[in-house]
Parts: C-alpha cells; structure tokens; sequence
C-alpha cells in the first residue's frame, strides 16, 4: 500500500511538471494567440455588444510622480466622454523601475497591456518581437489626429515606414540656475564650455556649491551635462542624435566625461556620488547648489512651498547650454499592446484622447509639459503663474544645437551602468577611456 | 511500524504539491533555458554550454560578484551568528531589559528591505545624514564621508546594514533554549555550576541543531539578499558591492538576457547545494539530541 | 584577597562589556527609525540643515499628504489577509512534513530533504516570470489567495528547517509512551507533540509573517489591481523617478513600519505566553 502511494505520488509529479513546462513553453513568444483571446473574453465580462470594451492601462504617474495630476484629469475626462463605451482598467504602479520590470515580464510571457508607455528601452522589446501594432493604420485614416502630433513626433517614433508609438510630450531642456548666486559671484550664463568652467569657479569662490549632480538611479541631471558637451561639435552632435550607438570611445565622449570627472570631483555637492533626484533637487530648491540641468516639469517645485522656500521662484532663471544647444526630443509615448482588433481600436481611441489638443492642454496646464503641437498655448494664468516655463519655450526657439537625452539613445543596461561607472571615475579608479570602453562593453551585453 | 508509512505519506503529501506549484516550473524553466539563447520577446534557441562557458571565462563582474557573496557568506555565517547566540544568551538571563530588547533588536527585521535601505540611504546620505552629523558634532568640522559610494567604506556599510539579522537568530536560538527543560538548570545549579559554566557546557552544546539551521539560513540568505543593495549602492561603485543576486537580476531585467542570467541561476543553485551540504556535515543536523 | 579583586574586577568587565555590546545593538537597532521618525515632521529644508535637531515645530502635513496620496486603508488590509493565511497555510502543510521528516526514517528521505532545499537556493528574478504563468494558469492572478499560495511556499524551507530542528529536541520517549497508552499516529501528533513545539511554531510564524508582510516583487508582479496590492507597495509611491519631498517620505515610512512594529509586538505576547506554558517537559 505504501509502495503504491509512493510511486503515484511520484508519477503524478512528473505529470503536473510535464504539464507545466508544456504550458510554459508554449506561451512563450508570440504564439500567444489563443491564450491571450481567451483572457480578453474573461476580462469582458459579458460577451454582449453593450457592454464597454476593458482596456488595461499600467501606469507609473501616480503618487509624487510629477505627471501624476495631469494623469488623473486625461483618465477622468476621458471617462466623461467614452466611458459607456470604453473601460479603462487602470493598475498603479509607483515606481519606473516596477514598471518596466513588470512590463517586460507581461512581454515575456505573451500577456501584454492593451496601453504600453514605451519609455526606457520597452519599446525596443515589442518593435523587436513585433508585439504591438503599429499607427500607420489610424494615422491614414484620421488626418486631424495626424495633424496634432505633427509630422515631427511621428517620425521620431518610426522605424522602417512603421510607426511603433505616439508621441505624448516634447521635451525641451536647458539648464535652470540661481540668479541670485549669479549676481553675487558676477557671471552670467556661460556661452562656451569653457566660460561654463569658470563660472564654476567664480560661484566657488563666491562661496557657493556650482552644480547639483547625481551619479544614481539613472545619473539623470549628470547625463544632461554630459550630453550637452557632447552635443556642442559637429561629430558630437551626430553621435547624440544617433539611436543605439555601439561605440562610445568616441573623442567627444572621452573629452565629455573628462569634463564630468572634474565637476564630480570639484564643482558639486558632496552627496553628489550615489545621490538620486531627491537629492539633486533638493540641493538644488535649498539654494545649496546654483545650477541644475533639468527639464521644465521641475518649475513647479519652485513655487511648491513644501519644497522651496517662499519667493524661491523670483530667483530661478533658465538657460540654454554653451554653444546655444539644448535638447528637443519627443518622448517615446504610448504603443498598443492589445490582441483582438476591438481592443486595438478602443486602444487607438483612448490614446488618441491623450495625445490630442485637449490631453496635450492638460498635460500642459496640470504638468508643466511641452506640448506636440502649436495648437496649443499655455492660458494666461498659467503664464502668469509659471513665466519661467514661458522662457522654456523660448529657449527651446531660439537655441541652435538640439540632442537628445542618453536615456532616448541607448539599451536599458546602459542607463543602468552609470551609478556604477561614475564613482570609478570621480575616485580616479578609471580614466575617461576606460570608462567609455566600459559603456560600449555593457552596451555589447543587451540582447 | 509499517502502518506508519501510510501516515508519513499523508503528511508529506501536501508540502510535495506546494513545493511543485511554487517550485517545479521555475526549476524545469530555468535548468532548460540556461542552455539557450533568450531575451524578453524572443524564443529560446538551444546554444548548449555557452552560457557556462561565458561566466567562467569572459565575465569580470561575474568573478567579481562571486566573490563577494563568498565573503559575505562566510561573514554571514560566523560573526553574525555569533553576535545573535552572544546576544540570545545575555537575553536567557532575563534581566529587566529583556523583552524591551528583544523587540527593539527585531524592529529592523521587521521592515521591508525596501524600507531599511532608504532608512541607510538617509542617514548615511554624506551631507544631511545623521551619522555624518553626529561626527561633525565632535568637532570634526566639514566631516562629509560618503559611506556607500567611496571605494574604501562601500562594502563595509553594505556588510553593516546586514547586522540586524542577528536578531532573528537571537530569536530562534532563545525559542530552542525555552525547550530545554528545566530541571537540566536546577540540577546543574545544584552542582555548584555558575552561569558561564551553564552557558558553556549546557546550552550551547544543546543548540548545536538550531546554530547549524541558524547557520545555513544565514549563509543562504546571502544568496538571495539585493533589495538593500539595490536601494542603496546598485552594486557600486564599479562593481564593488555587486552580489551574486543582484547580478543576476540586473542580467535578467537590465541586459534582457534571461538565458544568461538563469545559467548563473543554475550555478547559484549548485553552489548553494554544496554550501548547505558543508554547513550540515559540520554541524551534524538530522540528528536528535541525546 | 588579590584572587577575590581580581575576579570581581573580570566580572566587573564581563558585566560592562555586556551593556556596551547590548546598547550598541539597541542604538543600531532602533536608531535609523527614530531619526526618520523625528524628522518626519520636519520640512524639507529643515531636514537638510539641522538634521538632528527637534523639529522647529510638530507639522502633521506630512502625514496627511501620505495618507492622500496612497491608499494606505486597503493595502492594510489586504497584507494582514495575506499573513495571517499564508502564515497559517505554511505551518499546517510545513508542521505536518516537518515532524515526519525529523522524527522517522523512510525511504527517499534524503532525497525528498535534498530537493526541499532546493528552494532555499532558486533566485527570486528567476522565479519571476515562471512563478507568474503558473500564477496565471491556475487562474489566480490579482488574488490574494494566489498571494498566499505563493508566500507559503517561499517561506517553505525557513519553517522545515526550523520546525525540524525543534522537533529533533523531543525525546523519542514522547511517541513510545504515547503508543503505550494506545494513541494512533495522528492522535499522537495533535495531542502530544504539538502542545510542547509552540516555541518552534511561534519562531516559524513570526518568520513567514514578516516575509509575508515585507514581500514586494512578486506582490507586484502576480497582481494587478489596489484591491489585491500590499503594504510594501505604498512606499514606492513616494520615491518615483522625479520626486523630491523627503519630509513626505519619511512620513510614509513611518506609517507603513509602525504597524508592523505593533502587530509584532502583539505577536510577540503570544509567543512568549507559549514559551512559558509550553516548555514543562519531561
């Protein structure tokens, strides 16, 4: 009796293994047809054409993210308008990093979202395993649509004739810094790389710490330097308007990290090692650092009481990089991740919503963020309000030089590297060459 | 005692079905897909010992991953082990103080990971943190160390953040002293026999079973152990606090590699085996104490 | 008499040793937490310049934007759900195989024990996307009893080797003399041996209550909606990509350790209550 149980035990355990791993390999890839048409009829609970079609929508804006406010409005407008015919199921997830590890596990396991954010190297996974549908459809069908993102945005985001994502947000970036430090040390923005280097001196010698930078997370207000004064020569700024670059031993770079070497090392705070964008922004809104290189969303905080003290906004003034140069990049934006033409179109139509004159004024209004299209213009209070936001836009006319920022540029590994890399290279534990050969070895690795 | 087996059977039976649900189909994928080439989106193709092949040979940071979750695994297994039967034992003698302590000591045990990491990150933070304020308090003016990123104090503070998990082994080790039984003690105390000597010939050599389970929980969860690093130092500066976990998440979800990163997953689990196989052989577990 | 000084001159050391090793473990210990606790309720560029000093005064807005931002209520609930049933679930399967693992002799039991262990040793981002399609499979995706099923089995080889190194310290004599008196195999087990391993059983528990309360990857992962998420998730709201308020931070932190520090504290009572009434053995 004994021996019997023992070995159905055993056998019953190959069994269920077998059966597992017949399962697990045949959901993998993109064999994922049925499986996936059987979850989306679970999802729509009735199968009646009344019913409201269920989108499912992960995303990171919630919480402090700064886009959070003008996530909140799209969804809720959106709802007035199609909520009888489209549900959006929303999941929150706090946090990038949780994102994007739980969107690459869906992709690898064939149970995509319908709604995709395609940032952080996400949509190099779906264009590479040809897991979400491309715009070209909708675009030929709905020339106002087309219009309002304007020819620019949809050609970032096409790759060989088709479009992989929508482009939510324009991103024009210069630098902000303290104008009252300015006075005091006697300069004014600096218009070449080296007047920049001097400044820092002068700020120093006036008593001040020149620049809040950061070496974690993703080395963000860091990498604007760097790319910047990369992105003032000819070859440099070629190569910072390249996708994927595979080398990164490039004499622009290594001269670029050289100068990074001697910020870290002379020109920052000292938290500036290991420091995530708490950090830098708080040195930053504390008035212990007098230059930041960050993006518009920011200007808010300069006003926010709880972080930046009263009138702390009078003091910040923005600017273009040495050699007049700042960044303009489109975001990579929303991809649809559905399966059955239904939930493809609901999709569309949801992301259409967003990315229209309507969800680009809200995004605007609610998240201090460059709109697609000129269509639409900040309403007076918000000028009012923000004038600092009104001299981005200016900036972003009437500088010369335009990049794009390394995280649009390279694989996800590589983002990830930084907060490792730059420490060798503050201690002096790698040279500049070193360290570029670094970058293009982890670069080799993404697969 | 055949009629037993009927019973050993029963009672296995449900632990077997929760190992293979939970277990099973992570182990079958990940000993399968070690041998081939696969990123997110892409299928699996067989390329053999390739993987293998590539962590010995041609992977710095692997070598380097390794061995600091050696160290970390022996520093694991010893001193803290040690620091939390020092501290269990002070505890027995059930002063005043001890159940106060004994709860404070677990307060970081408690937490999530997540949270103990920016609790560190905070208070390490080289300008605001209190540590630093505190040295700058004695008079070390402009006294502004960067504890987790500079090449000198990096692995230190990473080895330090571990330190509370000595509680639990202070709370294990006291559970296994509250069994045994109590007229051991009086009579012992009857011979004339003082704490120390108590501690010394009773206790520990009755403890041996739960130090060797205290032990290998320590060592092995060393082999598990990335969300403290990941909050705090992401494995650097260079690759100076990477551990073997953290690698291997960072291959998984950063490079996108999941056939290279469950090859290491492989070795971990091997290395693993061999390490419980030492500790148990040290430690003689499996046998009652008589 | 140089004998007697110089011995209460070592015990004397002994005794200061000891109270410098304990407070220095008790500072460590609860340190980091009361500093984040002052300065919780400290602005911003309070926390910058005078980090330890005492709050220039008690300002709470940085628990009411916590508690606005999060929703703390039903993550509190969901992760008091998920530990106590999967606490709960791991002892009762773990309790059963552990007393027969440690106290008989069968064929495979090295075997079986080998394999166990096993689980001690797979990496979490390993487990990752398999664990999700079984999830998926068994149709328990974005439930909290697919929470528990899987947090019981991680704290699967934690709680066999601590239940059986405790069962290993009852005498064999327990189940002689139990079979004497005519009991059956189960009975034995339910009135006899359980009874004296509630010290084994409350430090089993305590560790799988916390890895189920503490979890994060895996409660994000295998969920998807507010009404199944965790605890551990609420604190990630306050440190996304751009966000800068540490006052809020610590205040979040705050709220989501105080709790667990309470409910352990309580757990603790029942413990100790076993440990006394349950070790009068032999």
């Amino acid at each position: 009796m004994n021996k019997s149980i023992i070995k159905s035990c055993l056998s019953m355990t190959m069994v269920v293994a077998m059966t597992a791993s017949l399962i697990a390999c045949g959901t993998n890839g993109t064999s994922t047809d049925t499986k996936a048409a059987d979850t989306q009829v679970a999802d729509t609970t009735k199968v009646e054409t009344k019913a409201p079609v269920k989108l499912t929508y992960p995303t990171y804006r919630v919480g402090t993210h700064a886009s959070a406010a003008f996530e909140k409005e799209q969804l809720a407008k959106f709802n007035e308008k199609f909520g009888k015919e489209i549900e959006v199921v929303v999941e929150e997830i706090p946090s990038d990093t949780a994102y994007n590890d739980k969107l690459k596990i869906l992709a690898a396991s064939g149970d995509l979202p319908d709604v995709v954010m395609g940032k952080n190297g996400i949509n190099e996974i779906l264009i590479k395993g040809n897991l979400a549908t491309p715009f070209n459809e909708y675009m030929d069908k709905d020339a106002e649509w087309k219009s309002e993102i304007g020819d620019a945005a949809l050609a970032s985001n096409t790759r060989d004739g088709k479009i992989w994502s929508i482009s939510d947000q324009k991103q024009i970036v210069g630098y902000f810094y303290n104008k009252e430090m300015f006075e005091k040390a006697g300069i004014k923005p600096a218009e070449t790389w080296d007047e920049f280097m001097t400044n820092c001196d002068k700020l120093k010698a006036a008593g001040f710490t020149p620049l809040a930078m950061m070496t974690g997370e993703n080395a963000w207000t860091t990498n604007l330097l760097l790319a910047a004064i990369v992105g003032s020569s000819d070859a440099g700024n070629k190569f910072m308007n390249t996708l994927h670059p595979t080398s990164f031993e490039t004499p622009e770079m290594v001269a670029g990290l050289k100068q990074i070497q001697v910020m870290l090392q002379k020109y920052t705070t000292k938290d500036a090692l290991g420091a995530v964008y708490a950090n830098a922004a708080n040195n930053f809104c504390q008035s212990k650092a007098a230059i930041i290189a960050n993006g518009p969303w920011m200007i808010g905080d300069f006003s926010d009481k709880t972080k930046s003290p009263e009138g702390f906004d009078k003091k910040v003034g923005i600017s273009t990089y040495p050699g007049n140069g700042s960044f303009s990049t489109y975001e990579v934006g929303y991809m649809i991740g559905s399966k059955t033409q239904e939930a493809k179109d609901a999709a569309a139509k949801f992301i259409k919503y967003k990315t229209s004159i309507e969800g680009q004024s809200i995004a605007l209004e609610l998240g201090n963020v460059n709109p697609l299209s000129d269509k639409v213009q900040p309403s007076d209070a918000f000028k009012q309000k923000y004038p600092l936001f009104v001299e981005t836009i200016n900036v972003g006319n009437k500088s010369t030089l335009n990049y794009q920022v390394f995280d649009s540029l390279v694989f996800p590994n590589v983002t990830d590297a930084w907060k490792s890399l730059y420490p060798e290279l503050a201690f002096d534990k790698a040279t500049a060459e070193e360290i570029a050969k670094k970058l293009t070895d982890t670069s080799a690795k993404n697969k | 005692m055949s009629k037993n087996k009927g019973y050993i059977s029963l009672f296995l039976l449900p632990t077997i079905v929760l190992f293979l649900i939970v277990y099973a189909v992570s182990l079958v994928v990940l000993v399968g897909t070690s041998f081939t080439e696969w990123s997110t989106g892409t299928k699996p193709i067989f390329i053999g010992i390739e993987n293998y092949v590539k962590m010995f040979t041609d992977d710095s940071d692997f070598r380097r991953s390794l061995l600091n979750t050696g160290i970390w695994i022996l520093l694991q297994s010893t001193i803290h082990v040690l620091i939390g039967v020092v501290f269990a034992l002070i505890l027995n003698m059930k002063q005043f103080y001890w159940k106060f302590a004994r709860t404070v000591y677990m307060v970081p045990n408690i937490i999530s990971g997540a949270a103990v990491g920016m609790l560190f990150l905070c208070i390490l933070n080289p300008e605001f943190g209190a540590v630093n304020s505190i040295i700058r308090l004695f008079g070390v003016s402009d006294f502004s160390q960067n504890w987790f990123m500079d090449y000198g104090t990096s692995f230190l503070s990473v080895t330090m953040t571990w330190l509370p998990y000595a509680a639990i082994v202070s709370m294990l080790v006291l559970a296994e002293i509250a069994a045994i039984s109590e007229s051991l003690f009086e009579s012992a105390r009857i011979d004339g026999a003082n704490e120390f000597q108590i501690n010394l010939h009773i206790i520990i050599p009755m403890l041996r079973n739960i130090i060797g389970t205290c032990v290998i929980l320590a060592g092995t969860s060393m082999l598990q152990k990335l969300d403290i690093i990941m909050m705090t130092t992401g494995g650097g500066p260079g690759n100076v606090t990477l551990n073997l976990p953290m690698y291997i998440y960072r291959t998984a979800l950063m490079d996108n590699n999941f056939g290279y990163s469950n090859a290491i997953g492989v070795f971990l689990i091997i290395f693993g085996i061999a390490l419980v196989m030492i500790y148990r052989g040290i430690f003689k577990i499996g046998k009652t104490n008589e | 008499m140089n004998g007697v000084i110089g011995l209460k001159g070592l015990k004397l050391l002994v005794s200061i040793l000891k109270y410098i090793f304990l407070l220095s473990i008790i500072i460590l210990s609860i340190g980091p937490f009361l500093w984040v606790f002052i300065s919780s309720f400290k602005t911003n560029s309070e926390i910058l310049t005078f980090s330890i000093g005492w709050p220039e005064s008690f300002r709470f807005s940085n628990y009411l934007m916590a508690f606005k931002i999060a929703p703390l209520a039903q993550f509190y609930l969901n992760s008091v759900i998920v530990a106590i049933f999967g606490t709960a679930l791991n002892l009762i399967v773990l309790g059963m195989s552990a007393y027969v693992i440690s106290r008989f002799d069968f064929k495979f039991k090295k075997l079986l024990m080998a394999i166990f262990s096993l689980s001690l040793l797979i990496p979490g981002a390993a487990m990752l996307q398999p664990l999700y399609m079984t999830v998926n499979t068994l149709g328990l995706y974005d439930k909290l009893i697919g929470l528990v099923l899987v947090y019981a089995g991680f704290g699967l080889p934690a709680s066999l080797y601590i239940l059986s190194s405790y069962f290993l310290t009852i005498p064999k004599e327990m189940e002689e003399s139990a079979n004497l008196d005519g009991a059956g195999f189960i009975r034995t087990f339910v009135e006899i041996i359980l009874p004296i391993s509630k010290p084994g059983f409350g430090a089993a528990a305590v560790l799988q209550f916390l890895l189920c309360w503490n979890e994060l990857q895996f409660a994000i992962t295998l969920t998807t909606g507010n009404k199944s998420r965790t605890l551990p998730l609420a604190l990630y709201y306050f440190k996304s990509q751009f966000a800068s308020d540490y006052g809020v931070m610590f205040a979040a932190t705050v709220i989501v350790i105080i709790p667990s520090i309470v409910v352990y504290v309580l757990l603790q009572k029942q413990v100790v209550s076993g440990l006394t009434a349950g070790a009068v053995k032999g």
